[in-house]
């Protein structure tokens, strides 16, 4: 077991209570903050050689929204650290019942490529805040962001605390084989299976934030221009690597008229006539990941884009139309810049095509009308939900992200984070005296006794709430 | 997959949207009110039958503290199921930003048999406030309990959208071979760990209350009578068979030699001079859990009680003093009405022991001096905790319950558990128009629309709070 030393080491450290103060834990978010703002132009240039991300994605998604994430983090800290104390009944006036936050311990945080640092760096630091020791498990995919991780990271936080190991398929594999008190994995469903297995042959609880298809579904009634617009750069961002980009899009077969001259529109507006030529415009992070992601472009027929060049792993912002459901482009999570259009012929036809596919990680609808977005809302399941946009509704911390089904399971972000790797302990302290309060309960068991426990810790039923 | 029609059937039940009214749900809990009342008779009768549980007892724990459950919930439910507005950055002040709480969908409940309707209930409760439809497995071992959960609970329920289901180990393998949407489960870590890698399979979101053994500490700065009555109530009581009984008691030998007497006394007190014919002591609820718990008897030295009978399952009130960590009693959970008292030095020595056992589902400390509890509580790891009492701090409705590494994950009671059964996702709904706000983070990318996006998404880092 390559990483039993490594894991003992973490636990010891743990174990020795090192990561409980509230200064201890504010120190090291605060070395994660400088290594974000030491390190910001050799992630705009590890990520623009992983995957061509351009540099003003690569700032928004891996240094400003972590950043956001760790000034709420340590801006509120020691308030969600605190004992949380709770309504008492009548028995246990005199007592002391809160809710204690302690840490799992040792943590095991796994991420993928396509937003190399920040879904490593804000569930770390949730699990840092929260008092645990961690060991990071960069993609091995995006690989100079993996060596920046593993060669900058170390020299800020408290290695004694916290590691990085790096690798593949199977040092993950070796990895699993230890026991962590919490393991947080961002990646596909079948790899999520493989880690929640691990996970519970030692009954490590678990995150899972995984993917899907995330349908988003236009009305007849909307604003064109905007729509295109919004679904454009959900789309497009980041070449389509994203998770919680809308895969394919749902609309009637007129609504689909309207929109194709208006997302062509749009790519030009974003990339100019020729989008290999844009440095706004990303890549595909590997050859396999490019085989996969142009393979189904026979699907349908192509109205916007198509072209590729594999020396460049480029694929041009791409709009497919006429598909069926049973194309390829509709079997699994496009994960690219191709957008499929599915024509259906009314709000509910696409709720059914929703409901009869595994649960997304996101799910998209557009309508001027708001009963329409609020019927889609809920009359579907997804992790979360976005009216009129895409993508936004991750950036707020006060939201929870995580998905449902076969995308996930768990959530973060802000407050989230924190209380997703702190485990809430029930406290009850009560007073070494006042013996005459316990003689209810004890035996010999009478009525009269019955009736005084059921006096002090009932509890009644009020009057209906009619406000909903 | 002799479950497949039911399951199926649940599910589309769910997909119509059923259980999804507030009346409704209201409804099918004033119908599990109605259980608890209509049975109440028949649950004492059946509890006694499986394992001699006191009337008393059963009344507690398998009537009130439900009725309190459902009082909570029902109380509350309104507010639970509305939809949580949440801070909103600078962009989004027009927009519509909350947590909407969505059913799982189809649930699977299986309980244990020690407190074989609470167990199910309190879940089911829960289950049903969060607006799931839900499969009930009770437990084949409290075999009168089971047969008339089996045969009168769905008579209160909607059977389009709750069903109970029977039988033992082969039985429950196959229906964890079904597709959940939820599977919350009470039992052992062992049978914890394979109902986990079950639902690892669909990637099954879990709740896992499990056991352990869980630690009293008793310091020497005590009031030795108090101690013993609480100490003595919280094990014996449904004849030890209890996930969260204190396991056994850590003190110093002289602390040891004064308990001896007072918990004497207590037994006395409680179950008279021959325990055997008080009717408020329960027995073993198998022949199996009999002779096991019946081995465990010759570890250290039987310092009180001690006396046993096949015939009844009757296991006396017992307290093991002189005994090893290596001994029997210390290698499993005991779940019987066996106290073994381990000697330590002092209370350093008592953490360390503690902290080097698998983590336990409850921590129990003893003392008159409050820095004592503190320090225990803050040096251990535990699912939940009590000073100076035992077993109460799971009958608050406002204190989470759950296990923690091996005791389990996840947690519930009163809110926790409509929380837990409900699928917390993340909403944003923007206005179609507005579309200006939405241009800077469109590609051509340049300086100005960073800062532009930055300025208005930004978390600003505050001045330090020093209030702890």
């Amino acid at each position: 077991n390559p990483f039993a030393g490594l894991v003992s080491h973490l636990r010891a450290s743990w174990l020795s209570g090192k990561t409980r103060p509230m200064e201890y834990r504010m120190a090291q978010l605060e070395a994660l903050g400088h290594f974000l703002d030491d390190k910001k132009q050799e992630i705009l240039e590890a990520t623009a050689s992983d995957l061509g991300k351009p540099p003003f994605e690569a700032e928004l998604s891996e240094i400003f929204l972590c950043k956001n994430e760790l000034h709420e983090t340590l801006n509120n800290l020691s308030h969600w650290m605190k004992d949380e104390h709770v309504d008492k009944n009548l028995a246990m006036q005199l007592d002391s019942a809160f809710i204690r936050k302690d840490p799992y311990g040792v943590v095991l945080i796994i991420a993928p490529w396509n937003y190399p640092i920040h879904l490593f760096l804000v569930p770390l630091i949730g699990a840092i805040a929260a008092g645990n020791c961690v060991l990071v498990k960069p993609s091995e995919v995006s690989k100079k962001t993996e060596r920046i991780v593993a060669e900058a990271l170390p020299s800020y936080l408290d290695k004694d605390c916290f590691a990085v190991v790096t690798g593949g398929v199977s040092e993950t594999t070796r990895l699993l084989e230890n026991k962590f008190d919490f393991i947080f994995f961002t990646g596909s469903p079948p790899v999520g299976r493989i880690v929640m297995t691990a996970a519970a042959k030692h009954l490590t609880p678990v995150t899972l934030e995984l993917g899907g298809k995330n349908p988003c579904y236009v009305s007849d009634t909307c604003d064109v221009t905007n729509v295109a617009r919004r679904v454009a750069w959900g789309r497009f961002f980041n070449a389509g690597q994203t998770c919680i980009a809308p895969d394919y899009l749902l609309c009637t077969i007129e609504m689909q008229g309207k929109l194709i001259p208006a997302l062509r529109k749009a790519v030009d507006d974003f990339y100019g006539p020729n989008p290999r030529e844009s440095p706004d415009f990303g890549r595909i992070v590997s050859d396999k990941q490019f085989q996969r992601v142009q393979r189904p472009l026979g699907s349908g027929r192509v109205v916007i884009g198509g072209q590729t060049d594999e020396a460049e792993r480029y694929i041009a912002p791409t709009v497919l139309v006429d598909v069926q459901p049973s194309d390829p482009i509709m079997q699994e999570e496009i994960f690219g810049p191709i957008l499929p259009i599915v024509v259906i012929a009314n709000t509910d036809e696409a709720i059914d095509f929703i409901n009869s596919r595994e649960r997304p990680l996101a799910l998209y609808a557009f309508s001027s009308d708001d009963k329409v977005v609020n019927q889609v809302l809920e009359r579907t399941s997804s992790g979360g939900f976005c009216g009129n946009d895409t993508l936004t509704h991750v950036t707020l911390t006060s939201l929870p992200f995580g998905g449902i089904g076969n995308s996930g399971l768990g959530m973060h972000h802000g407050k989230f984070s924190f209380d997703t790797f702190s485990h809430h302990r029930g406290c009850l302290k009560r007073g070494m005296g006042w013996e005459p309060l316990n003689a209810p309960r004890y035996p010999p068991y009478s009525q009269q006794k019955f009736g005084v426990i059921r006096a002090t810790s009932k509890v009644t039923r009020k009057n209906y709430c009619t406000l909903l």
